[in-house]
């Protein structure tokens, strides 16, 4: 039993002939761990990678360790690059994780003794940083000597330094001093890092020491160190350093600075550590910078609390805005006893810019104690103020502000105006709406226009019915801005009502506005075949000005029968109605429709009415797939005969570059010799091969190769460079597959029948029933050869066979992917074998074979244990380039 | 190398300022400067990429169009290939740095996109933030928690401007529709508490986990000429060099990510906080089915994560690419009042017809528009740290095997000393927080 998984795991992580690089013959296996102890053994046959042997099991076996076992478990690990020891990594990793439960203590202890024995044997560095990494995971205090001991070690120290830290053991530092002593160069960065990590003030005179170092490396983290624990006289020692030419070094000791003032201020000195905030406050390149300022700002209101608020209100009214954001979210955010109040006594006796401010700060601290401060700034002589105290009226308020909002938008100043209504249109409440709607008949017409567009933009559709009413108002203002509200918020029904109000319409303003109100409540019905109705119904050629209206409100909205009214109309003999009438073509929004625009653009008789249809035309032509190919080619060809100028063909020759279809290059190849019109259909063509990408590479390669034959032009030319170089990204991949399957065997998952031989397998049993595997469902993977789609199942194998014909003997290369595993025969020998769980990836395997002349036998056994379940085969020359004249087919002979 | 003067005032003050200065601020019109449609170099907000693989690559690094100010002034990558393409894209105006601590150097760069791995997220963030730039970053905000504790404090007492580069807040959440709307009718109360919240295969979500998972035992291979590798490792632990370990498949390695669940963690979860309104909290109790033990090294597989939250909410994760079968046709959201599957539908139907009255959330603002205000952009620090503690504690789940409790607000493990072993694991010097 445990012999065939050892098996397995070799084939799936042994990277000499397995993994990823190249392979050419089927090694034999052998079984490192087959002399394991057998608790040992036992462990290690639950730890694979991806295991479902469940973590049960896992701390079941675990639990029956012994010191030798675990010293044992260190035996098994290998430098890496000769040989497998995965699974004894993964037990030895379980264990970190094991020891550290509760009441765990002794095998926590034994843990520790035994990797520590075996980091001071003469074990390779990369198994004892292994070992080390194990320790920081679950390594306790009595780590420490032996991590200690290896702190001297260049290639360890670093590792041991994160372990010692890690673990957490008080003596810790002590060993990092004591190594510190003799360190040099990177191993005394990682030392003083680690102590000022630790914050250990007894190196500190050895740290300001080494804050005067020549080594940049040692002075930066000594000066860190030396901040982080609190150090006061590592602030001289920055002063000092600020003067670095580097704005990046600069920046650091910035910070260090603050982290410096933090711990003073932690450590009971507020002043001391303003100190220090202040002198960030007038730092920076040549300039005080503004984010030193939001530092100190920060510093000082952690520092002081409410004493810090001069500064902060100082902060808001900065002429930086950056200064000014940091610190009106620190005003908005600051806590403690008597802030409200603080900001309220500030308020009394502060300019009018401060005053301001205070305000905005109060709207947002959401203190309703504030509202009457905010009331009684209302009318301050301060433009300023009187739009901060609105504000937060509103804010603190709420909507039973609505009414005293609604008052300032009678007012002469245009920004109060503006601030009013942002704030009704903002506010929430339930009974907003109706607060507005009731104002709206009281208002002056100005303002009763106002409010509903506020009510539209608040989609107050409940309040529909006032606002319908409002459309015969007295006011034009009033009764526009309700006509808009019905267009923007009605149901078709409403088109009977604006049609009464079109004939009523006093200015062409008011004209315009039901036309654009009529389109809208008419294009919200579902029923295609009725949008137009209701126009339609109301059209009739006796006025000439209703008549123009309704035509372009049909030009709006679309449909086939809108279209013959328009048509009609082209041949009007009044001269404003035919204009309409092709205006109305002219934003025609119907694609469905749009077949009858060449012969519309055709009979039209003045070429300005002419080019409105076309342009109209090529932008309705359909994108590419939203109409059958032929039918977009047929539509083109329709265009190009009505065209009268050649800049309406180069229009509608670019449309055919979006059409994904061979079918579009055989339209466009005439056009090649035309030479006003090459550049523009070798364009169209090279657009019409980047369509065809990824699976149509042969197609494209030739389309792009005969565009660029057609012109100079340097644009296009190195349009068809860029696809020619995607082209060389898609290519050679093998689509035509004979499929079989799926095999499985009771109780065995994917990765457990990777090396059961089933039918398939050479030499193949009779009687294998093959079926032809069909293309990948996805265009943009066509590379994909998707088992789910013919046979995939759960735990299962499929094979996959074809034949590749090559022109002579010849060196070649498999490039693989699969999900999961995958083996490969080629002429009945394997040749490649990686039982990996895995997504499926182009290329993710390189196989270097020979080729046979004439046809050879391509075998894949691909495995799955669940979801996605496919391969892809890449055929390609051993250094990556193309292979010429190798063809891949399902047929036994060339 | 690129050396830019010290000035007075630097660029970032005077774009913020004169913003601010609103109408005044148009000194010479725009047409006159360059023509209709000219944009003055002032109104263009630079950027630096750090990083340029494929995400910086993808989303990042801009091509400076001719006739215009450019707009990537800096190209930054350990890999000289991927800083010889960025820098070809990029084009003219557009200068490459092999050290990411020399781009914080320059004084015209308004921000810093950050597109490398994410064990750099941190450490490159923090700095840029200590030296005045805003910060747009690639997902997942950071490696562990404990970094992104330091980062997010770091952000906000440099009064900085960070956006996550993930989106489903600002917009249509995958096949759910809009995220305002989703919370809209969470805030309604039309579906009850406490609410579940299922992110799975079935309901359109895929963790990638089997495309990111690590390989186990790599042969350690030659270090290209055109890497290096020691920076591209930075505060990592120093492990042999192989290919699998480095650009894109690097996600399979604890060391630098945590597989498909931190490449989608952030898309996926980030949005969900939002939703449910926990924003500014996290799950109390997170739990895990996953093959135990974990490889040391290499990502490997998991089957579902429950994070449970104070109140009875909880998000469930599930791969549907390890163990038992997701069980079909559940809800993306349920909660005792009401389902919602996806494209609105709800069980009962109607549900999100019947939000008239259930305020708008508060507006999220975009990165650009968020630097040019200072105000807090819609993804910030804050929200990002949440979402991307949830996702670091779902993968603490993972490797620990079995169920953590979680203090949201002190963010910290509840008496778990092995836990907490993974929120802030020490650094390789000389890179520390």
């Amino acid at each position: 039993m445990r012999r065939a998984i050892w098996i397995l795991i070799a084939a799936c992580a042994m990277p000499n002939w397995a993994s990823a690089a190249t392979a050419t013959a089927h090694p034999a296996v052998v079984d490192p761990y087959q002399d394991a102890r057998p608790r040992v053994a036992s462990l290690l046959e639950l730890t694979a990678v991806n295991s479902d042997a469940g973590a049960a099991a896992v701390y079941a076996a675990l639990a029956q360790l012994e010191r030798a076992d675990i010293a044992e478990l260190c035996d098994l690990l290998v430098v890496p690059g000769v040989g497998d020891d995965t699974r004894a990594r993964m037990a030895l990793h379980a264990l970190g994780w094991y020891v550290q439960g509760p009441d765990r203590h002794e095998d926590r202890a034994d843990f520790v003794e035994v990797l520590s024995e075996k980091l001071r044997s003469d074990a390779h560095p990369a198994v004892k940083r292994y070992l080390i990494h194990q320790l920081q995971l679950g390594g306790g205090t009595g780590a420490t000597p032996a991590l200690g001991a290896l702190l001297p070690d260049t290639e360890l120290c670093a590792a041991a330094t994160r372990a010692l830290l890690e673990i957490g053991d008080p003596s810790a530092a002590t060993v990092i001093r004591a190594a510190l002593q003799k360190a040099q160069g990177r191993n005394r960065v990682t030392l003083i890092d680690a102590l000022g990590r630790l914050r250990d003030r007894e190196s500190v005179p050895v740290l300001l020491g080494d804050a005067a170092s020549d080594d940049a490396d040692v002075r930066f983290a000594a000066l860190a160190a030396l901040c982080n624990i609190g150090e006061r006289a590592a602030a001289d020692a920055l002063r000092a350093t600020v003067v670095d030419d580097s704005w990046y070094n600069r920046s650091r000791l910035y910070g260090f600075m603050a982290t410096l003032a933090d711990r003073i201020a932690e450590g009971g000195d507020p002043i001391e550590a303003a100190r220090l905030y202040a002198v960030l406050l007038r730092s920076g390149r040549a300039a005080p910078d503004p984010h030193l300022k939001c530092a100190a700002l920060h510093g000082l209101v952690r520092a002081r609390g409410v004493a810090a608020l001069d500064a902060i209100v100082g902060g808001v009214i900065s002429s930086d805005p950056e200064v000014r954001g940091t610190a009106m979210e620190l005003a908005v955010a600051i806590t403690g006893d008597g802030v409200t109040e603080a900001y309220v006594k500030l308020l009394q006796r502060a300019s009018p810019a401060v005053r301001a401010a205070i305000l905005t700060i109060l709207a947002r601290r959401g203190d309703k104690a504030a509202l009457p401060q905010a009331l009684g700034r209302i009318n301050d002589r301060n433009k300023d103020v009187r739009l901060a105290a609105l504000t937060a009226t509103a804010r603190l308020g709420g909507e039973e502000m609505v009414h005293e909002l609604i008052g300032y938008l009678h007012t002469v100043n245009l920004d109060e105006r503006a601030i009013a209504r942002k704030l009704i249109l903002e506010m929430p409440g339930g009974t907003v709406n109706q607060r507005i709607a009731a104002a709206v008949t009281k208002a002056q017409p100005e303002i009763g226009a106002v409010l509903i567009e506020i009510l539209v933009d608040r989609r107050a559709v409940a309040q529909l019915e006032l606002v319908t009413a409002l459309t015969r108002h007295a006011e034009a203002p009033v009764r526009i801005a309700a006509i808009r509200a019905v267009g923007a918020l009605a149901e078709p029904p409403a088109a009977a009502l604006l049609l009464e109000r079109l004939s009523a319409a006093a200015t062409d303003m008011e004209r315009e506005a039901i036309e654009t109100a009529l389109a809208e409540v008419c294009s919200r019905d579902t029923n295609a075949a009725s949008k137009a109705a209701p126009v339609l119904a109301a059209l009739h050629a006796d006025d000439a000005t209703e008549y123009a209206s309704l035509l372009r409100v049909l030009g709006r909205i679309g449909g086939r029968a809108a279209l013959v009214a328009i048509r009609t109309a082209t041949t009007d003999p009044r001269q404003p109605v035919r204009d309409a009438a092709y205006r109305a073509l002219a934003v025609w929004p119907d694609a469905k429709t749009a077949d009858e625009l060449p012969a519309l653009a055709r009979e039209a008789r003045a070429l300005n009415h002419h080019v409105l249809v076309m342009r109209a035309f090529a932008r309705l032509l359909p994108a590419d797939g939203e109409r059958p190919v032929e039918r977009v080619l047929a539509l083109v060809q329709a265009g190009l005969d009505a065209s009268r100028r050649p800049e309406e063909k180069t229009l509608l020759l670019s449309k055919l570059g979006n059409v994904a279809d061979l079918r579009a290059v055989a339209a466009l190849r005439p056009y090649l010799r035309d030479e006003a019109l090459a550049a523009e259909a070798a364009a169209a063509m090279i657009n019409v091969a980047d369509r065809l990408l990824p699976a149509g590479w042969a197609a494209a390669r030739q389309t792009v190769e005969e565009a660029l034959a057609a012109t100079e032009v340097e644009t296009v030319r190195r349009r068809g460079a860029e696809v020619l170089r995607r082209v060389g990204e898609h290519e050679d991949f093998i689509t035509e597959w004979l499929v079989a399957g799926p095999y499985m065997k009771a109780g065995r998952r994917g990765n457990q029948v990777f090396d059961v031989r089933f039918a398939p397998e050479p030499p193949a049993d009779a009687g294998v029933e093959w079926q032809e595997q069909p293309l990948s469902k996805d265009a943009a993977r066509y590379w994909l050869v998707d088992l789910n789609q013919s046979c995939g199942a759960p735990n299962s194998a499929v094979y996959l066979s074809t034949s590749l014909f090559s022109p002579e003997a010849q060196a070649a290369r498999l490039e693989l992917g699969s999900d999961d595993g995958i083996k490969v025969w080629l002429n009945g020998q394997v040749v490649h074998a990686n039982n990996a769980l895995r997504g499926c990836q182009r290329s993710e395997d390189l196989v270097d074979v020979r080729l046979e002349k004439g046809a050879n036998a391509l075998l894949l056994k691909v495995t799955n244990n669940g979801g996605a379940f496919a391969a892809c085969v890449r055929l390609r020359a051993p250094d990556g380039g193309r292979l010429d004249g190798v063809h891949a087919t399902l047929e036994r002979r060339p | 190398m690129a050396n830019s003067e010290s000035r007075a005032v630097s660029r970032r003050q005077f774009l913020g300022s004169a913003i601010t200065a609103g109408a005044a601020f148009t000194i010479v019109p725009r047409h006159v400067l360059g023509g209709p449609g000219y944009t003055p170099p002032s109104e263009v907000l630079t950027r630096a990429v750090i990083g340029t693989g494929g995400m910086g690559m993808a989303g990042h690094v801009t091509a400076n169009k001719a006739g215009e100010p450019p707009v990537t002034l800096a190209v930054c990558d350990v890999d000289e290939q991927h800083l010889a393409r960025a820098l070809k894209k990029a084009g003219r105006g557009c200068e490459a740095y092999s050290d990411w601590r020399r781009v914080l150097d320059r004084n015209d760069i308004d921000t810093i996109h950050i597109a490398t791995p994410p064990h750099w997220h941190a450490l490159i963030g923090i700095a840029a933030a200590q030296a005045g730039f805003d910060i747009m970053e690639e997902k997942p905000f950071t490696r562990t928690i404990g970094e992104g504790q330091v980062y997010r404090e770091t952000v906000e007492r440099y009064g900085r401007i960070l956006q996550i580069n993930t989106h489903f807040r600002f917009g249509n959440y995958y096949r759910y529709g809009a995220s305002k709307l989703l919370r809209k009718l969470v805030n309604s109360g039309l579906l009850g508490k406490p609410l579940t919240v299922r992110v799975g295969r079935e309901q359109g979500f895929n963790w990638k986990i089997k495309q990111w998972s690590g390989r186990p035992n790599l042969d350690p291979q030659p270090i290209p000429a055109h890497l290096d590798f020691d920076m591209w490792l930075g505060p990592a632990p120093r492990k042999p060099y192989h290919p699998h370990r480095v650009h894109q498949s690097f996600r399979g390695y604890w060391d630098y990510d945590g597989g498909g669940l931190t490449d989608m963690g952030q898309h996926y979860l980030d949005p969900v906080q939002y939703v449910l309104g926990k924003d500014q909290t996290g799950p109390v109790e997170i739990s895990a089915v996953a093959p135990w033990p974990p490889h040391p090294d290499a990502v490997t597989l998991w089957e579902s994560v429950t994070l449970k939250y104070a109140d009875g909410d909880r998000i469930i994760l599930r791969s549907g690419e390890w163990g038992q079968p997701e069980p079909k046709g559940e809800p993306f959201i349920e909660g005792p009042g009401g389902k919602v599957f996806d494209n609105y539908r709800t069980e009962p139907a109607g549900l999100f017809e019947r939000l008239d009255g259930v305020p708008d959330p508060e507006p999220l603002i975009d990165f650009e528009t968020a630097v040019r205000t200072r105000q807090k952009a819609g993804g910030n620090e804050s929200v990002s740290h949440r979402s991307c503690t949830i996702v670091n504690l779902a993968i603490a789940a993972i490797r620990c095997g079995r169920t953590l409790r979680w203090d949201p607000v002190k963010e910290k493990f509840v008496g778990d000393q092995p836990a907490d072993r993974l929120i802030d694991p020490p650094m390789r010097s000389p890179w520390h927080l």
